[in-house]
């Protein structure tokens, strides 16, 4: 009987074994198909001659914060007034890439795609691995396929940005450039203790108009409006100057001021080179002594909206954030305003961090015309009007940028409602000044495809590391700077190695 | 066989025997209707996805399609060089591990002894047993977000020596000692963790309790007898006579210490990785990300899943320490 | 019968009526060990309570006496209740979890007590080889399970949905559960059972009528550790929950106060969370005390 007992056993485990097999190997293994192959398929259901009256519904799916529901609702309004007859349907998630790609698998298995979204809002980051994971339409094909329709508008650089090894993946929805925003009360309040500091907007070229901050200039006003900030009783549990250090692109400007490469061209990692030294002996310092917030202390505006600090590099998709933040307290709204980003290192070297954000279609979108007709919306100049009226970007149409009448830069007037209370005298220009310096994070090109976003994150945790602070040695710059040295060494034979396992392509 | 009753075969035994088999297949067809729940959910809900784990993790498989078939993820996970997820992986395991040990040895050794102390027949004991249990009962997210809070810590900086302090870390700097990591340094996470895992003692009291409850009283009365005091019949009585429910809750929370995730809520990953285990990294590989590695996933599940067989089979065979009483 | 080790008196506890300057000595020492025995408890209540009492406490502070750069203090300075008003924004997720909970504490008990009735009760063929079947189970964890059975649900249908959330809880509700439910199955008398047989009652009458009733204890003990394990339970809502709709309040409250700056900053609203969601096991627990420790007793013995 025992023996008849594990005979059964073994019959039904290897019954279980095939059942498994053929259900599983016919459904969840399939080869490669050329991408040219499948989008001429996708393209031939589109519809590209579709007018204003075409019939249909449209599913996005966006991140769960304000600003994104804000600048999404701008776009939507318009294309629904130029679209009676497409419907809308909003969805956010506060995950909202790795839901995306779960739902992607979800939907793939059941082979059933009608709840996956046609559009999903996607950062410049998230790219790659979306592309690997078969999550994005190349909408370059839909460009070329579409006669009526170029790229020729935009802001070149936005665009290579949205590119992804030779296909477009996401329409950029605008232009970021970080600039550098201030509170006019708080420092009129400084001028009046310390008739030497200068405000930002004091800084002129021959022009008269505002330029950037060199460093020294930089610095001095920074550490002088800190020790005037602590002398204060309101101000004193607050710093000068706002700076948010998980923020890639700011990071990455910055280094490119100091001449710094993060990595080079070679896919070599250049963190222990003298340039990156200097730059985290100067972000170490300006730290430690109370100038700029830590790490994971602030959101990048959370200090400056609460009256906790005078300055802050932001871009302009966080306005309305911080003018929401800022109501309850009555503080920063009326007296806010903006400068260039100042120059954190070598003048010749002045490098702004810019970027875009946008939204790209799914592959296998089931409503993939009228997808195709809101990311062309999405660009066109009334759209970039009502989206830039919300205050959140600066269009991604090249004519808007220098049109002095255009949305974005007359807020007070086109927004009374959420900026009504704006200064006449909001400098608009700083959020594009200097457009030929604005840099995109250039070492993603470096570096293999498969783990760009493993390598953003690594380097942004190397900022997180240094600026909390453990290397410092209290009234020791020598030994400070020591130990900066040996700490990027370290992270620069991580990085070397991550790259060198990084698998296969 | 027939019976042969002088002449006359009467085939009494085989129709009996037929009867009685019949009556047997009715009975055991009725016992397995009522197992039939447990035999369906097995089949479908455990040993069917072990099966297609084991398939998924020779395939690249991303919870979309796979593309290629292979023993690359196992290659992968073993390799130390090239492409190799080895240290990885094997640090994930081995914080596992050690937490798994410690803290059930902790929790079975500590609250062993809190149980012998509140074994006690002094007014207002129930209550100090109900006080001592109520923090078990804290639902494990609320209390992770709770230790985060108390336990929390930041490098002073030159205007606020207090920045980012706890009410642990302001105690230790009221008293005039430095402050502790914690939570936010890769040596002192884990040893954070089992800290706070000191107030789940409860469960594991009222269990010892119970236990103690169940030893029959002969033993000791026979131990005064002979003149035992307290720590003889503690150790004599008490201890050996502990030890299935010692062995049966050391298997139960290996295996469940194996599979820890809420830590995920509170603390992520922890600093440095500190506090990756291998749920949480079979998730984050499996669900996170913008790309999704069922394949992997699945490889790593499958050799945590044989390290835990070989473990139970070891702990099972070397189980002859463990006393059982009169019956098994 | 209840024994403990009397450890207070060397004579066993044997009072006498003399009172001899060694009885008088022996009394002294009683009440001091008591005090110190009194002191001792007191100290472990204080120890397991107070990050809890620090819980409710901080959840009545106002948001200015908790941000970040504040120094922590213990005793609220500014008494509020406004910390409160977060519950409103889970109430659809608390009734999703509700839901949940009570289709999985209703079945849980009930299918394992259905499945462990023969295996307590019966003989049948293959007996050994289903308790080995059983026991084997345990040894599965669920990690291992987690990624093949999404693929599973996925192909059911499941995904997004709350059916996932309880389509478990039909099964048996594991090993463990099982056993437990046999160990105390074994201790009911069978007399009853066999005076059904002969009055022609079925298995499942005799299921239905007389055995179920009695394992009350076991169910309630079974029913209320699964409510306490799946009220805040998130790992199988995060995988499979994806709209915010359908969100178990577990889920919620990890995504909204995961966010670290969230939580720094309203670590007051985090309090207050904590203390609501706490009450329930609380509740459970305090009026079911004696239905669970009797569980424990007979359920801890061997496994």
């Amino acid at each position: 009987m025992k023996k008849f007992r594990k005979f059964f056993a073994a019959i039904a485990a290897s019954l279980m074994l095939c059942l498994a097999l053929t259900s599983l190997s016919g459904c969840f293994y399939s080869p490669e198909v050329p991408i040219d192959e499948l989008m001429k398929e996708v393209l031939s259901k589109v519809d590209f001659n579709a007018d204003t009256n075409y019939k249909g519904t449209l599913k996005v799916a966006l991140m769960d914060d304000i600003a994104s529901a804000d600048s999404f609702n701008a776009l939507k309004t318009d294309f629904e007034n130029k679209y009676k007859n497409i419907k809308v349907e909003v969805e956010t998630f506060p995950d909202l890439i790795s839901r995306v790609v779960t739902m992607h698998g979800a939907a793939t298995t059941l082979g059933k795609y009608d709840s996956m979204p046609d559009i999903i809002w996607v950062a410049n980051e998230d790219i790659p691995g979306l592309v690997s994971s078969e999550v994005l339409m190349p909408i370059d094909y839909f460009d070329e396929a579409d006669k009526e329709w170029d790229t020729t508008d935009l802001v070149q650089s936005m665009v290579q940005d949205s590119y992804f090894k030779k296909h477009m993946y996401m329409m950029p929805r605008d232009y970021n450039q970080i600039a550098l925003l201030y509170n006019t009360a708080m420092f009129a309040e400084a001028k009046a203790a310390d008739s030497t500091i200068k405000s930002p907007d004091e800084f002129k070229d021959e022009n008269g108009k505002v330029r950037a901050m060199t460093q020294a200039e930089f610095t001095e006003v920074a550490k002088k409006v800190q020790a005037w900030m602590a002398s204060t009783q309101k101000y004193k549990a607050g710093k000068a100057v706002d700076f948010r250090s998980i923020w890639g692109s700011l990071n990455y400007a910055i280094s490119r001021n100091f001449g710094a490469t993060i990595i080079d061209s070679d896919s070599n990692c250049t963190l222990s080179s003298e340039e990156t030294v200097n730059m985290f002996d100067y972000l170490v310092d300006m730290v430690y002594n109370n100038v700029m917030t830590g790490p994971n202390e602030t959101e990048g505006f959370d200090f400056f909206a609460s009256e906790r600090a005078a300055m802050c590099f932001q871009s302009r998709a966080c306005l309305s954030d911080v003018i929401a933040k800022t109501e309850a307290r009555n503080g920063v709204y009326e007296n806010l305003n903006v400068a260039p980003m100042p120059c954190l290192g070598d003048d010749d070297k002045y490098s702004i961090g810019a970027g875009c954000s946008g939204y790209a279609m799914y592959r296998n979108a089931v409503h993939a015309t009228e997808a195709w007709l809101f990311l062309k919306n999405i660009v066109s100049e009334s759209a970039q009007e009502a989206f830039s009226a919300c205050g959140n970007g600066v269009p991604v149409v090249q004519s808007l940028l220098d049109d002095e009448d255009a949305a974005w830069r007359n807020l007070a007037q086109v927004n009374e409602a959420k900026y009504g209370k704006l200064r006449a005298d909001f400098n608009h220009d700083a959020f594009v000044y200097r457009r030929d310096a604005a840099t995109t994070m250039e070492f993603k090109k470096y570096v293999p495809t498969t783990i760009v976003t493993e390598i953003c994150s690594t380097v942004n945790g190397v900022f997180v590391d240094l600026l909390s602070l453990e290397v410092v040695v209290k009234g020791d710059k020598a030994k400070t700077r020591e130990n900066i040295a040996s700490k990027l060494n370290g992270f620069r034979k991580d990085i070397n190695s991550q790259i060198r396992k990084a698998p296969l392509e | 066989m027939d019976n042969n009753f002088g002449g006359v075969i009467v085939p009494i035994d085989a129709e009996r025997k037929k009867l009685h088999r019949n009556r047997r297949i009715k009975n055991d067809l009725i016992s397995y209707v009522f197992l039939l729940p447990f035999i369906v959910g097995a089949l479908v809900f455990t040993a069917f996805p072990i099966v297609m784990s084991f398939l998924y993790s020779f395939s690249n498989y991303n919870g979309a399609r796979a593309t290629q078939m292979g023993f690359f993820n196992y290659i992968n996970m073993f390799s130390m060089g090239r492409g190799g997820l080895f240290l990885p992986v094997m640090k994930s395991f081995g914080v596992t591990f050690i937490y798994v040990i410690a803290s059930t040895v902790i929790n079975l050794g500590l609250s062993y002894i809190l149980a012998l102390f509140l074994h006690n027949k002094i007014k207002g004991i129930k209550i100090i047993r109900v006080l001592c249990y109520l923090p078990c009962l804290i639902p494990g997210l609320a209390s992770g977000f709770i230790w985060r809070d108390v336990l929390s810590y930041g490098v002073p900086t030159a205007g606020n020596p207090y920045n980012g302090l706890g009410l642990f870390n302001m105690w230790l700097t009221k008293a005039g000692l430095p402050t502790a990591t914690f939570f936010e340094s890769e040596n002192t996470a884990m040893l954070s963790l089992l800290f706070t895992g000191l107030w789940g003692l409860g469960g594991g009291m009222i269990m010892w309790l119970a236990a103690f409850e169940n030893i029959s009283p002969e033993y000791y009365e026979a131990a005064r007898i002979d003149g035992a005091g307290y720590m003889r019949c503690l150790l004599k009585i008490t201890i050996p006579l502990s030890t299935p429910i010692l062995f049966y809750n050391m298997v139960v929370s290996m295996i469940s210490g194996l599979q820890v995730f809420g830590t995920f809520a509170a603390y992520g990953t922890g600093k440095n990785e500190s506090l990756y285990f291998i749920a949480i990294r079979i998730y984050i590989t499996a669900f996170s990300g913008s790309v999704h590695n069922h394949g992997l996933a699945c490889a790593m599940s499958w050799v945590l899943f044989l390290i835990i067989g070989m473990l139970t089979l070891v702990m099972f065979k070397t189980g002859n320490w463990v006393q059982y009483g009169d019956d098994n | 019968m209840r024994y403990s080790i009397d450890t207070t008196s060397f004579d066993g506890g044997v009072h006498t009526l003399y009172t001899s300057p060694e009885k008088k000595a022996a009394q002294r020492k009683r009440i001091a060990m008591l005090a110190v025995k009194y002191l001792i408890a007191a100290v472990l209540i204080v120890f397991f309570l107070f990050p809890y009492a620090f819980m409710i406490l901080k959840s009545f502070m106002s948001p200015a006496e908790t941000l970040p750069g504040e120094l922590v203090h213990f005793f609220p300075k500014m008494f509020t209740v406004k910390n409160y008003a977060v519950v409103g924004r889970f109430f659809k997720n608390i009734l999703n979890t509700l839901v949940i909970i009570a289709i999985n504490a209703i079945f849980i008990p009930l299918s394992a007590c259905f499945v462990a009735f023969p295996l307590a009760r019966h003989k049948f063929t293959g007996k050994k080889t289903m308790f080995s079947i059983i026991m084997a189970t345990v040894m599965i964890p669920s990690t291992v399970l987690m990624v093949p059975q999404y693929t599973l649900y996925v192909r059911f249908g499941l995904v997004d949905k709350l059916v996932s959330q309880w389509i478990g809880a039909f099964w048996g509700g594991g090993a463990l559960n099982i056993f437990l439910v046999i160990q105390f199955m074994r201790s009911l008398p069978k007399e009853m059972d066999n005076a059904a047989k002969i009055d022609g009652a079925n298995e499942f009458q005799i299921f239905l009528r007389i055995v179920f009733p009695l394992c009350a204890n076991i169910v309630i003990l079974i029913a209320v550790n699964v409510v306490i394990g799946m009220w805040m339970d998130f790992q199988s809502p995060l995988i499979y929950l994806n709209s915010s709709k359908k969100w178990t309040v577990g889920l919620a409250f990890y995504h909204y106060f995961s966010d670290k700056t969230v939580a720094s900053q309203l670590s007051a609203r985090l309090m207050a969370m904590c203390t609501v969601m706490s009450l329930l096991p609380i509740a459970l627990f305090l009026t079911f005390q004696k239905s669970m420790i009797g569980g424990v007793k007979v359920g801890g013995i061997k496994g």
